[in-house]
C-alpha cells in the first residue's frame, strides 16, 4: 500500500481482474496464485493459452511455474536486486519507454543512476538466478506489451517490503505499463474484502477513501457529520501495538475479525503482551486461539447472515446478500459495533447497512461518492466512482497517475534482517496452502478442507532431506532465535535445497513461533514473515 | 408459461417449482412457490444453465414428500431419468415444463444458446487438449502425445470440485474423490491423472453430456470431451445410452449375457 | 464365462475392464492393465499371466506419470517435447529468445 502510493499515489490494484487474460506478458512475482488466487490464476492460465508469455519469479516452485516460458527462484528476500537487474538489461537494451517516462513519471535519472551497479553479474550474486535467465525473463517482460505484474504477500512481508513494491512500480513504469488495459502493477490482496477495509479508513492514519487524519480540512468534515472531533494523531499499528502493550501504554484491545496469536510474528512474545492487557475483547465467527484468552467475546454473523458490501482486490464494491438469519442469537458486526457505541454513549444508530453506506458515499468524495447499493446491482462498481453517472473505474491512471506524475525510486538491494548462519543454516519461509485460510479459524472446521490438509508441515527439498536422514513423515525440530516446534516433514522439490517452507494455518504447529518480530518494514510496519534463519533437527525418541 | 407454473402451484400438482428468476440482468435459480406467486412475473427461461435437478434432489433428500415442478431442457430431463433410475428422485413427484435445449449427440437439432463458440488459444490447441475438438480428432495423435495434452489439462487443475458440485447426477453421500486413500492430499494440482480418472470412471452410466462441468472449470479442463468418451465406450460396451430412458441401467443390474472377451495380450497370446 | 462364484460377476468384471482399457487408451496410456481368467487350480496359468504381463509392462519402459509430478517446468516441457507433432491451425513458433545478456 505504501510503496504503491508513493509511486503512483493510489495504494490498490492498478487493472481490473479480467483485463490479466488480454495481458501480452504476466510476470508473476512472491505470488502462489493457483493456491492463494485460484481465479486470478484462471484469468493467467487463459491469457497463457492465447498467446501471452509468462514469467515466474518465485523462491519455491509453485503450480504455475509448470506453464512458464521462464520461471527463476531468485533467493528468498533479494527481490530488489532481481528487479534492479531486469532494469539495468532493459536499460542496457534500449527497451524503456522513453517517451512515457518524459511525460509522465519524474526521478528517472536517479534510478538510471542506481541501476547501473546492478550487472547481471552482481545480480547472479546476490539472486542465484542464472545470467541467461535473467536476460530471458527481462526480454519477455520488456517486449510484450502490455505486461502485468502480479504480486501478493512474497513481496510485502519483507523488512524491505515497501521498498520491494516500489521497484515492481519502478520495473512497469520504465516500460511504460501503468495506466494502460491489460497491463499494471496488480497486489493481490489476500481477503474479498482487504481493500474495502483500508477503503473504510481500517489503518491507523487514515479515513475512508484513504483520507489522512492528518489533514484538517478532512477532519473537519468528519466532525460535522459526527458530532465530535476527530484525532489527529494517527493511531497505533498492530506491529507498534505489541511494545505498547509491553509497556503498559496499551491496557484494553477490541480485536474484529482476526487472531494474532496465529497470525503475529514471534509467538512466545506476542504471548506474553497479551498476557499484561488489562482487558481483551474479541468479535469472530468461530473461538479462535485469541477469543479462548479473551476476557469478552462477541460471536459475530457470517457472511450469509448479513447484508453489507464488500470490495475486492480489484477495486470492486460489492453487495452481500442476506441468505440465512443469524443462527444462535449472533449479531452482523456492524450491529454489534453500534451497540457497544450506544453503549458507550456514543448514539450510533443506523436502520441497516444501506444507511451506512450512504454516509461512506457521502464523506467520501473520490473513490465511493458515485455508488448506490442501486447502481451496484449484481456486478458491483469499480472505484474510483465520483458521480452518480461514472461507470466506475477498470484501470487506474489512464492520462495521469493519481498523485500527477509517476514517481521512480532509487532503490538499492539489502539484506533480510536474518540470514542464514552457522548456528541457523536454513532459510525458513512461510505462506498458506490451498486448502486453508490463514489460522484456519474458517477452513480447519470445514470436514471436506480439514480431509485436505490435517496438521502442519515442513517443506523440504530432497536434498536437504538426504543429508538428515529424513523420509516422508518423519518429525523435523525447526528452532530459530525466537524459539523451537516440531513439524512432520514432507519431502518436495517445491522447495529448493537449503529452505524450509510452512503454512501458517496450523495453530499446534504454530510457525510464529520461529518468525521474528523486530524484523518489520519501517514504513509499512509488515513483519518479515518471509524469510528468517532456522535450523533442522530430526525427532529422535531415545 | 406462467400460466401453467400458477395453476401447477394452485391447484396442487406441485409445492414448489424451480426455474430461473431475473435479478439485476442476471438469471438465478429460484424456488417459486404458491405463497409467492407475485414472483413469477419474473419467471425467465436462462440462456445460462443451472442443475435444477441436483437443486430438486437435495430438496428431496431434505424433505421426501414435496412435489418438484422444474423447467427442463434435453440435458434435464435425461438428468432427471439417471436420477429416477438411481432412486434419489421419484418420478410420480416430479412435473417438468419443457423448454428448448442444446445440441448433443443424443440430439442434435436444438436451438438453444449454449454451444457459443468456445475460443481456444492458439498455445492451448498446440500443447493442451482443444476442448472443441472431436473424438475422432483426438485418435490422430500417438499415445506418448495424447499422454502429454491431457496431462497439461489435468496439471492446470486446482481441486476446487466445481465438476464435481455442479454436476446433476453426482449424488454420492461419500465422494471417492475426497477419500485420502485413493488420491493423495494436501497439494496443487491434486495427484494426477488419478483424481480426473476417477471421476471419469463415476461418470460412467451416470454423464448425460450436459457439459455444465467443463462450464464451471475455471481452468478450462475439456471435460465434457472426457465424458464423452466415457459414454461412447459405455454405449460400445455395455449397449447403454445414458439417461435415454428411466429404465434400468447395466450400471446397477446385474447382465445375463456378454459377447466379449478380454483383450489379449499382444506379446504373447496366451489368453483365453 | 458364466462359471463365476460370484454368478455374474465375470460378466460385469469384463465389462468393466474394457471399459478402463478403452478409457487409458484415450488417455494415452495403452497396453497397462490385463485381465485373464484363471482358476485357483491353474498356479501353471497364472505364473505364465504374470510373467507375460511383466514383460510386457517392461518393454513399454518406465510408467511416464511421475515426470508429471514436479513443479518444475522441466516436468512439462520434457514429455511435451517428445512426440509432439504440430497441430493444424497451430501458430508459428516463437524466435528463439536472444540472449540478452553478452
Amino acid at each position: 500500500m505504501a510503496g504503491l502510493a508513493a509511486a503512483f499515489g493510489s495504494g490498490a490494484m492498478t487493472n481490473s481482474i479480467a483485463e490479466i487474460e488480454d495481458a501480452g506478458c504476466i510476470l508473476i512475482i512472491g505470488s502462489n496464485t493457483t493456491s492463494c488466487h485460484p481465479l486470478i490464476a484462471r484469468r493467467v492460465l487463459r491469457a497463457k493459452e492465447k498467446g501471452a508469455k509468462l514469467i515466474v519469479a518465485d523462491p519455491r516452485n509453485i503450480q504455475l511455474s509448470r506453464f512458464a516460458d521462464v520461471s527463476v527462484n531468485h533467493r528468498l528476500g533479494s527481490d530488489v536486486a532481481l528487479l534492479n537487474g531486469m532494469m539495468h538489461l532493459i536499460l542496457q537494451n534500449d527497451w524503456h519507454a522513453k517517451q512515457y517516462i518524459a511525460e509522465r513519471t519524474e526521478g528517472f535519472e536517479a534510478l538510471e543512476e542506481t541501476l547501473k551497479a546492478y550487472t547481471p553479474e552482481k545480480v547472479q550474486a546476490i539472486t542465484g538466478v542464472d545470467v541467461h535467465d535473467l536476460g530471458k525473463i527481462t526480454q519477455l517482460y520488456a517486449t510484450h506489451p502490455p505486461a502485468s505484474l502480479l504480486y501478493a504477500m512474497g513481496i510485502t512481508q519483507h523488512t524491505t517490503g515497501v521498498d520491494n513494491v516500489k521497484s515492481c512500480c519502478n520495473l512497469a513504469m520504465l516500460c511504460g505499463n501503468v495506466g494502460v488495459y491489460g497491463g499494471g502493477v496488480n497486489p493481490l490482496r489476500g481477503q474479498n474484502n482487504v481493500q474495502g477495509a483500508c477503503d473504510m479508513g481500517g489503518l491507523p492514519n487514515v479515513l475512508t477513501g484513504y483520507q489522512p487524519v492528518t489533514d484538517a480540512g478532512v477532519r473537519e468534515k468528519f466532525a460535522q457529520a459526527w458530532g465530535r472531533d476527530i484525532p489527529e494523531k494517527p493511531g497505533l499499528t498492530i506491529t507498534d501495538m505489541v511494545p505498547a502493550m509491553l509497556e503498559g501504554k496499551l491496557k484494553g484491545l477490541y480485536v474484529i475479525g482476526e487472531n494474532p496469536k496465529l497470525s503475529d510474528p514471534d509467538w512466545n512474545h506476542l504471548n506474553h503482551a497479551l498476557k499484561q492487557l488489562d482487558f481483551l475483547v474479541v468479535q469472530d465467527l468461530f473461538l479462535s486461539e485469541t477469543a479462548q484468552v479473551a476476557d469478552v467475546v462477541f460471536s459475530a454473523a457470517s457472511v450469509a447472515e448479513k447484508e453489507g458490501t464488500v470490495t475486492n482486490t480489484e477495486r470492486r464494491c460489492m453487495r452481500l446478500h442476506k441468505a440465512v438469519d443469524p443462527i444462535h442469537n449472533t449479531l452482523p458486526d456492524w450491529e454489534i459495533i453500534s451497540r457497544l457505541s450506544t453503549a458507550m454513549a456514543y448514539d450510533m444508530s443506523y436502520e441497516n447497512p444501506e444507511a451506512i453506506f450512504n454516509e461512506i458515499a457521502s464523506l467520501t468524495p473520490n473513490s465511493y461518492a458515485g455508488m448506490t447499493y442501486e447502481r451496484m446491482g449484481l456486478d458491483g462498481l469499480q472505484w474510483p466512482c465520483p458521480d452518480p453517472h461514472h461507470p466506475g473505474t477498470p484501470y487506474l491512471h489512464k492520462d495521469k497517475f493519481a498523485r500527477g506524475k509517476g514517481r521512480f525510486h532509487a532503490l538499492e538491494y539489502q539484506d533480510p534482517a536474518e540470514m542464514p548462519d552457522e548456528e541457523y543454516p536454513y532459510f525458513l519461509t512461510t505462506g498458506r496452502m490451498f486448502a486453508h485460510f490463514h489460522t484456519g479459524t474458517m477452513t480447519r472446521v470445514s470436514p471436506h478442507l480439514d480431509v485436505e490438509q490435517k496438521t502442519g508441515y515442513a517443506e523440504i527439498n530432497p536434498t536437504d532431506a538426504g543429508k538428515l536422514t529424513v523420509n516422508e513423515g518423519d518429525i523435523l525440530v525447526l528452532s530459530s532465535r525466537r524459539g523451537r516446534m516440531e513439524a512432520p516433514a514432507h519431502v518436495t522439490e517445491s522447495v529448493e535445497p537449503g529452505t524450509i517452507f510452512l503454512p501458517i494455518h496450523f495453530g499446534e504447529n504454530p510457525t510464529n513461533v520461529l518468525t521474528d518480530a523486530e524484523a518489520f518494514d519501517p514504513l509499512a510496519k509488515i513483519p518479515e514473515f518471509k524469510v528468517s534463519a532456522v535450523k533442522i533437527e530430526k525427532l529422535t525418541i531415545e | 408459461m406462467q400460466d401453467t407454473v400458477k395453476a401447477w402451484l394452485e391447484n396442487g400438482t406441485i409445492d414448489v417449482f424451480l426455474g430461473y428468476k431475473k435479478v439485476d440482468n442476471h438469471p438465478l435459480p429460484h424456488c417459486f412457490t404458491k405463497a409467492r406467486l407475485e414472483e413469477l412475473e419474473d419467471l425467465v427461461v436462462s440462456p445460462d444453465r443451472y442443475p435444477l435437478e441436483k437443486i430438486a434432489t437435495h430438496m428431496t433428500t431434505a424433505k421426501p414428500e414435496v412435489k418438484i415442478g422444474m423447467l427442463a431442457r434435453d440435458c434435464t430431463q435425461r438428468a432427471l431419468n439417471v436420477l429416477y433410475i438411481w432412486n434419489q428422485l421419484d418420478p410420480e413427484k416430479i412435473q417438468t415444463l419443457n423448454v428448448n435445449c442444446c445440441p448433443s449427440p443424443l440430439k442434435e437439432k436444438a436451438d438453444c444458446s449454449y454451444l457459443r463458440p468456445a475460443t481456444v488459444g492458439d498455445y492451448k490447441k498446440e500443447k493442451g487438449v482443444n476442448n472443441a475438438a472431436l473424438l475422432e480428432q483426438l485418435s490422430e495423435y500417438g499415445q506418448e502425445e495424447r499422454l502429454g495434452r491431457w496431462m497439461y489439462e489435468f496439471q492446470k487443475c486446482i481441486k476446487c470440485y466445481g465438476c464435481r458440485n455442479i454436476c446433476p447426477v453426482c449424488f454420492c453421500k461419500e465422494c471417492s474423490l475426497e477419500h485420502e486413500d485413493l488420491i493423495k492430499t494436501g497439494a496443487l494440482p491434486p495427484e494426477i491423472p488419478v483424481f480426473h480418472l476417477i471421476r471419469a470412471v463415476h461418470m460412467a452410466g451416470r454423464c448425460i453430456d450436459c457439459g455444465l462441468c467443463e462450464e464451471a472449470c475455471p481452468m478450462d479442463i475439456p471435460l465434457r470431451l472426457l465424458y464423452r468418451k466415457v459414454n461412447d465406450i459405455v454405449a460400445q460396451v455395455f449397449d447403454y445410452k445414458t439417461g435415454t430412458s428411466a429404465s434400468q441401467s447395466p450400471f446397477n443390474i446385474l447382465g445375463d449375457s456378454v459377447t466379449l472377451e478380454p483383450k489379449p495380450i499382444q506379446l504373447t497370446g496366451t489368453d483365453s | 464365462m458364466g462359471d463365476c462364484h460370484y454368478l455374474y460377476g465375470n460378466y460385469m468384471t469384463i465389462k468393466r475392464i474394457t471399459f478402463l482399457q478403452e478409457l487409458l487408451t484415450f488417455l494415452g496410456l495403452e497396453g497397462r492393465i490385463h485381465l485373464a481368467w484363471i482358476s485357483s487350480a491353474e498356479a501353471q496359468k497364472f505364473v505364465q499371466v504374470v510373467t507375460d504381463f511383466t514383460e510386457k509392462v517392461r518393454a513399454l519402459g518406465p510408467n511416464p506419470l511421475p515426470t508429471f509430478s514436479h513443479n518444475k517446468k522441466a516436468a512439462l516441457s520434457s514429455v511435451l517435447g517428445r512426440g509432439m507433432g504440430k497441430t493444424p491451425g497451430s501458430s508459428p513458433p516463437e524466435p528463439a529468445l536472444q540472449e540478452v545478456y553478452p
